[in-house]
């Protein structure tokens, strides 16, 4: 699903990403884990397309730099900082849903179940809201989208114990053929969630094992 | 084309929101009744007088702030979305680049131009309502210099939002440049230039280039009867040109340097690191 060969990338005198080569297959599920500045963010960047690299790196068989718009379909992502989105949640939910063909009501269903109350909260502005709110409301869009790819940065960084148990929950109700990308700080943390973990430092893989 | 269209629909929903635009609201809007509560319309000045005297006014303090408005509120679109994170976010959606680029260029577009032709026309509206004599010739030209003038800035915006890494890199070059070009209008540093002999040509070729000054010869000095604020170089300019040769240069060609560095801006944009 995912091959890697080579992969570097640069930003001015950091090496961010240091000649990584990994293959994940279809329906994977990884932990990445690694210090801050490890180069866990700079690979998910990488496989959306977000930024030039040094290399090989193929997402179905596809360059994402070169096919950003046929992997993006396949992928969903859920940033590590929810960004500052001067859009409400209502407006955030119907745009995510045209841009993605997703069902509004399969957001809905997925914030509830992660303690967010979209009706309560719909006229809110998206950068009002605290921080596991959005966090919830982006991760509902991700999973609405029944990705392929489903590519998470520290998603439980923000999040309630309550939703950290609903998020694992639905982790484990994800179909088979789902990769699941998650990062973390620490291993344990994930532990039972993923099948494989790979651990980087300065931008390389020290660690990759099946669990 | 769907992308794009929800793209502009979400830059215009998120420019409501922002506070540069309601002040740009308060600043462009007022502006006309201000000047209405300031019996503009009743007074004479230039040969002006009515709503022609009042659009004349509104336009002539535009001059100066409309580019610089536009120039702020558009300048931190690319380089603040990618230093907030934001574009991650949505780029990170089956969004293409051109559509988020563009789309964004269009939302801004409106958000901009919406504003200023509102006041023109609710100054004509006013003016039909209370009697007064409408210059529709004007009326046309000005809402079309907006445009192209909205185009141009815009496009030199995007172009500086796309090359800089940090917002206050990006403030401090439209700062720069906006003062630049106002200190290259007819009044100002042109009138030195003429005074110590430099030739023609080279006034002229400054002119001509200066969008601000483009701007204004079109906007202020095409229908001044008496001629009394035409600038030297104003002069030389409709004297080349002559009355419609000039219009059409004033609309065409900030339209020209927008879109040159609109596409310059989107082609950095796309060859370079989104975040």
């Amino acid at each position: 699903m995912i091959i890697a060969q080579g992969l570097s990338k640069r930003y001015g005198q950091i090496l961010a990403l240091d000649n990584v080569s990994l293959r994940i297959r279809q329906g994977e599920r990884i932990t990445i884990i690694g210090r801050n500045g490890s180069g866990k963010t700079t690979f998910f960047r990488c496989l959306l397309g977000l930024c030039r690299y040094d290399g090989r790196l193929t997402v179905a068989g596809m360059e994402p730099c070169l096919k950003r718009g046929d992997v993006l379909k396949m992928v969903a992502y859920v940033p590590q900082i929810p960004p500052p989105l001067k859009l409400s949640v209502k407006d955030i939910i119907q745009l995510t849903s045209s841009l993605c063909d997703l069902k509004e009501s399969d957001v809905i269903g997925y914030a509830s179940a992660l303690g967010l109350d979209i009706k309560e909260n719909q006229k809110k502005q998206f950068s009002k809201l605290s921080g596991g709110m959005k966090q919830k409301l982006l991760i509902s869009i991700a999973l609405s989208r029944r990705p392929l790819i489903l590519i998470m940065d520290e998603p439980s960084a923000n999040l309630d114990p309550e939703g950290r148990s609903a998020l694992y929950s639905i982790f484990n109700e994800l179909p088979d053929d789902t990769t699941l990308l998650l990062s973390s700080h620490r291993a344990d943390e994930l532990k039972g969630l993923t099948t494989r973990v790979i651990e980087l430092d300065m931008g390389r893989i020290i660690k990759d094992e099946e669990l | 084309m769907k992308s794009l269209m929800l793209i502009m629909k979400m830059d215009i929903k998120e420019s409501i929101r922002a506070k540069w635009f309601h002040l740009y609201l308060i600043v462009f809007g007022g502006l006309v009744l201000l000047l209405y509560k300031l019996g503009v319309t009743e007074s004479e000045v230039m040969g002006f007088t009515g709503v022609s005297r009042l659009l004349v006014t509104y336009i002539e303090l535009s001059i100066a702030v409309l580019p610089l408005f536009i120039m702020v509120a558009t300048v931190r679109t690319i380089v603040g979305d990618k230093e907030s994170n934001v574009l991650e976010y949505y780029l990170s959606l089956p969004v293409q680049l051109k559509s988020f680029f563009w789309g964004r260029f269009a939302g801004r577009f409106f958000s901009v131009v919406i504003p200023v032709i509102a006041g023109i026309t609710s100054a004509v509206l006013w003016g039909i309502y209370s009697g007064l004599n409408v210059r529709w010739d004007i009326y046309v030209l000005y809402c079309a210099i907006v445009i192209s003038l909205s185009i141009c800035f815009l496009g030199i915006a995007f172009l500086i939002s796309t090359v800089v890494r940090r917002q206050e890199t990006a403030l401090v070059v439209v700062f720069i440049l906006w003062l630049t070009m106002l200190v290259f209008i007819d009044i100002v540093l042109i009138g030195v230039f003429i005074q110590y002999g430099l030739p023609l040509k080279i006034i002229i070729g400054i002119a001509l280039a200066n969008p601000i000054q483009v701007f204004r010869i079109a906007a202020l000095v095409l229908f001044d009867p008496r001629l009394s604020v035409m600038g030297p170089s104003a002069y030389v300019i409709l004297d080349i040109f002559g009355r419609w040769g000039y219009i059409l240069y004033a609309i065409l060609y900030p339209v020209v340097i927008g879109v040159i560095t609109a596409v310059t801006g989107f082609y950095i944009f796309r060859k370079k690191d989104i975040v």
